[in-house]
């Protein structure tokens, strides 16, 4: 009776992934053109305002990023990836228009949570003109339009 | 020394690790690289006041246009208040002029390239007052509803001239269509006098 016959061992073939490279390169190439370097993200509490139509930040050399967040209704300043104190910030500005080769001017993008007063923006842009920054980038969130 | 020789096999190259190592870089640059771009509003900050002595700069009443918002983020246009929605349609009707109205700013002929002699409003100014207590969220909104005033009035000439939107055009076409619209915007908060200009 062939049902119960002892069965022929099979054996399972062998998985080829020769082509599994190729595929992992496919994505690593994908992932490097749709991202771009990381330069600095925010480590304090920042939720900011959105906006439209707004213009993309070109990534360049001499840019700066100036993080102002809110927590509790206590504010948080951020230089590139430190968290200091406001009264520091003109002096690390100083400093880091002594190290860069002065190619072109410095610039700075200004990332502002939507519920910090003017006042604390406006000394912020005083340090700023103080120190010969000409362009700020106001930082917000891009939202779709309603219509 | 004639004899056949033996045919040898090339061994292949075992290449199964090629994909552990494909997988490391996919995994470095995940790690050092993020994928949004950042947005923004681009505007120029003038020097300080404190070390450069500067000229006040005459403007004629009719080429002002005055926005002043308070501390409980209300917006006022003069002296009336006015909703957030009339922002653009206000500004884009100031600087375009379009009825070379008395009242609205002065139109001056200016040789631009590629358009020839244009009536460009180029003394306007846009002064945006704010409060010491706006929130930023406020003040990033009607920074925002300018650009747009301006991108729809550059994206329509644009349409006019070269038959495409601002961002398509070539980077001539668009220096020459930034001429028409300048953008003159000067910020102040009220307490002092303090200020930026585009």
């Amino acid at each position: 009776m062939g049902m119960f016959m002892r069965r022929k061992r099979r054996q399972i073939p062998g998985l080829n992934t020769a082509s599994l490279p190729d595929l992992i390169f496919t994505m690593l190439f994908f992932f490097m053109i749709v991202t771009n370097m990381r330069e600095s993200s925010p480590h304090v509490p920042l939720e900011l305002p959105a906006g439209q139509g707004l213009e993309k930040v070109g990534e360049m050399s001499g840019l700066h990023y100036i993080y102002i967040g809110m927590e509790q209704g206590k504010t948080y300043v951020q230089w590139d990836d430190d968290v200091l104190p406001l009264g520091q910030l003109e002096h690390r500005l100083r400093l880091s228009q002594q190290s860069v080769e002065t190619d072109g001017p410095l610039e700075i993008a200004l990332g502002v949570d939507g519920r910090v007063e003017m006042q604390q923006v406006e000394e912020v842009k005083q340090v700023l003109r103080r120190n010969r920054v000409s362009v700020v980038y106001y930082l917000g969130e891009e939202s779709r339009p309603e219509h | 020394m004639f004899g056949k020789r033996i045919k040898r096999r090339v061994p292949e190259i075992n290449a199964t690790s090629t994909a552990d190592m494909a997988f490391m870089l996919l995994v470095f640059f995940l790690l050092a690289t993020s994928m949004g771009v950042k947005k923004s509003i681009r505007r120029e900050l003038p020097p300080s006041t404190d070390s450069v002595r500067v000229e006040p700069l005459r403007v004629k009443e009719r080429d002002l246009l005055v926005f002043r918002l308070d501390g409980e983020g209300r917006l006022f246009a003069g002296s009336e208040e006015i909703p957030l929605t009339d922002v653009k349609e206000r500004v884009k009707h100031f600087i375009a002029n379009p009825d070379n109205e008395e009242s609205l700013p002065e139109k001056h002929s200016r040789e631009v390239p590629l358009l020839g002699t244009v009536e460009v409003t180029d003394t306007h100014v846009i002064a945006l007052r704010y409060d010491p207590h706006t929130d930023y969220r406020t003040y990033f909104e009607v920074q925002n509803l300018l650009l747009e005033a301006y991108c729809e009035l550059r994206d329509a000439e644009a349409e006019k001239r070269f038959h495409c939107t601002f961002d398509r055009a070539s980077s001539e076409q668009q220096e020459a269509i930034r001429a028409c619209y300048p953008q003159r915007i000067s910020e102040t908060m009220t307490a002092e006098e303090k200020g930026g200009r585009d």
